[in-house]
């Protein structure tokens, strides 16, 4: 399923602009995250898209069809899962009847209701905990209902706002090992949001940095990281006069008998390592480094 | 339809897994008459209603029957907060659900929650105190009804319109307090002082009740039960008209 979104805006009140002109294409197969921080407009983008809100301008269009005209989507919606940032579950209904009752509303039948409720409660490793009433569950437990509930439905398209706030690290990665299972068998296209950027460095295709509503990158995480990092220079030289020589020409600082040049630019590269042998230059310790996706992002944002 | 239908077995689902909740639902209208018979019982003698003459407690059991309808349309009613708060709404909103589902399934349970609690009030009013007989509840099952679907659509309209739990339990509040008095609730339309005489023309509940009333005490319809059921067919078209606006911005 691919996702064509057209210059939405929403505003809530008379100045609260969630979301401007944004325009945005998923692909069919893709992996995508939207990250930004809170009130970028993640939320209100994946409503928008599902048809929850109706955006004051613009459209979204999933496989053709205008998700903000109710009838129209209304057979699409029931091939897409979708799981909020919050818990949500019918607290005093079991495990089993969540996720039926969630199939029987998108319209399948018995046999395969029951068929999907007990694979997905299987592959989510729910299924001993089918008969219990959520209310007992732990959160993590829960937190694992909510999500094996958008998968049941085999969707074409999975929609995941924040899917892992909350789950501990091992849980997490279960969670994704389970995701990509499901994601490599049935090539599902997966919308997501997180603040997690080591699992969006890992997990996504690519990257939509929201902030105040607005687009501010679009592309694969590795292709963000290195446009935005520089290597790091760590050097360990017993010599001071070549220390001193180093930091008056590529700056630096000096810490614990090591220095370290942050953002060293590609092209500086060549010129220290032809300083630090044209000097004599013992060198100890060379080690670099390139930046992470978060360290990008808060460079970026701040 | 087949989506109603789900909506309303979720509904019950959730209901009879509340142990607490069944309990309520079945203990309160039978203490409810109960001490309502119990304390008024001999309180107030007989009054003239109609052309008839009728005690005190006949001529208020339609009443407290209305009053019932009145508190839990108003509480099953509120639950649509707890849905929209509870991020259910969203995800029933995600599924192949339309706003005019939900709000048809709501104004169902509504009513047949209302209802089940009207008729155990009624059937324990004639097993446990023996003055009404079937006849009398058959004639007021209609009017029940209709009051049960109107209230409903009454306080899923302001629902809709209010948007927020704090302005809908406070317009509730007020405007449930001028209703009750405004009506023929504790006395006969003619007794009613003025300005309150006044405002029962414009109060729905008045048909309400006098429907009911007439219905349940002389086994037979008025022109009330029509004016009752125009107003029912406006309540509900302003309620799912309201909602449906509500539901496009959760």
């Amino acid at each position: 399923m691919h996702i064509r979104v057209i210059s939405i805006t929403k505003t809530y009140g008379a100045s609260v602009r969630a979301v401007e002109s944004l325009s945005f294409f998923i692909n069919s197969g893709e992996s995508v995250a939207l990250i930004g921080p809170n009130g970028a407009g993640k939320t209100t983008t994946i409503h928008i898209i599902l048809g929850l809100l109706k955006p004051d301008e613009g459209e979204v269009y999933i496989d053709g069809v205008n998700m903000t005209d109710e009838k129209e989507s209304s057979e699409i919606r029931s091939r897409i899962g979708f799981a909020p940032q919050n818990i949500a579950l019918d607290f005093f209904l079991t495990v089993e009847d969540n996720i039926e009752l969630y199939l029987k509303l998108n319209g399948l039948s018995r046999a395969k209701r029951r068929e999907r409720t007990k694979r997905i409660l299987e592959l989510m490793g729910l299924y001993e905990y089918r008969n219990r009433r959520v209310e007992t569950l732990s959160g993590g437990l829960a937190r694992r209902v909510h999500i094996a509930r958008a998968l049941a439905l085999d969707p074409e398209l999975i929609i995941l706002d924040e899917p892992t706030v909350g789950l501990d690290p091992v849980s997490r990665r279960l969670f994704w090992e389970a995701l990509k299972g499901y994601i490599k068998e049935s090539g599902a296209t997966l919308l997501w949001s997180s603040h997690y950027l080591e699992e969006i460095e890992r997990n996504a295709d690519r990257v939509i940095l929201l902030n105040r509503g607005r687009k501010l990158m679009d592309a694969p995480p590795g292709e963000i990281v290195s446009k935005f990092s520089r290597p790091v220079l760590e050097l360990e030289i017993p010599n001071e006069e070549v220390l001193k020589s180093l930091t008056s020409r590529f700056g630096g600082n000096y810490v614990n008998g090591r220095l370290i040049i942050d953002d060293v630019d590609w092209d500086d590269l060549p010129k220290v390592i032809a300083s630090l042998s044209k000097l004599g230059a013992e060198v100890r310790l060379l080690r670099w480094g390139s930046k992470s996706l978060e360290e990008v992002y808060l460079e970026v944002m701040s | 339809m087949s989506i109603v239908i789900t909506l309303i077995e979720r509904e019950f689902k959730i209901m009879f897994r509340s142990k607490l909740l069944m309990l309520l639902m079945i203990a309160q209208p039978v203490i409810l008459i109960f001490l309502f018979v119990l304390s008024m019982g001999n309180v107030v003698g007989e009054i003239t209603y109609r052309g008839i003459t009728v005690s005190y407690v006949e001529f208020m059991v339609p009443s407290v029957v209305i009053l019932t309808l009145i508190f839990v349309t108003m509480m099953v009613s509120q639950s649509v907060f707890n849905e929209k708060f509870s991020n259910m709404l969203i995800i029933l909103l995600s599924t192949r659900m339309t706003a005019r589902d939900y709000i048809v399934s709501k104004l169902i349970t509504n009513t047949f929650i209302s209802l089940t609690q009207a008729m155990l009030m009624l059937t324990s009013y004639l097993l446990i105190i023996g003055r009404t007989n079937i006849i009398s509840i058959v004639y007021a099952l209609p009017p029940i009804i209709i009051a049960s679907l109107t209230l409903s659509g009454i306080y899923l309209s302001l629902l809709g319109y209010l948007k927020t739990i704090s302005a809908f339990s406070s317009a509730v509040n007020i405007l449930t307090l001028i209703m009750i008095y405004s009506a023929p609730l504790f006395y006969p339309l003619e007794a009613m002082p003025f300005p309150l005489n006044f405002a029962s023309n414009v109060n729905p509940l008045t048909y309400i009740v006098e429907s009911t009333r007439i219905s349940y005490l002389l086994k037979s319809f008025d022109v009330s039960i029509w004016v009752s059921s125009i107003i029912c067919i406006i309540f509900i078209l302003l309620s799912i008209h309201t909602m449906k606006n509500m539901l496009k911005e959760v």
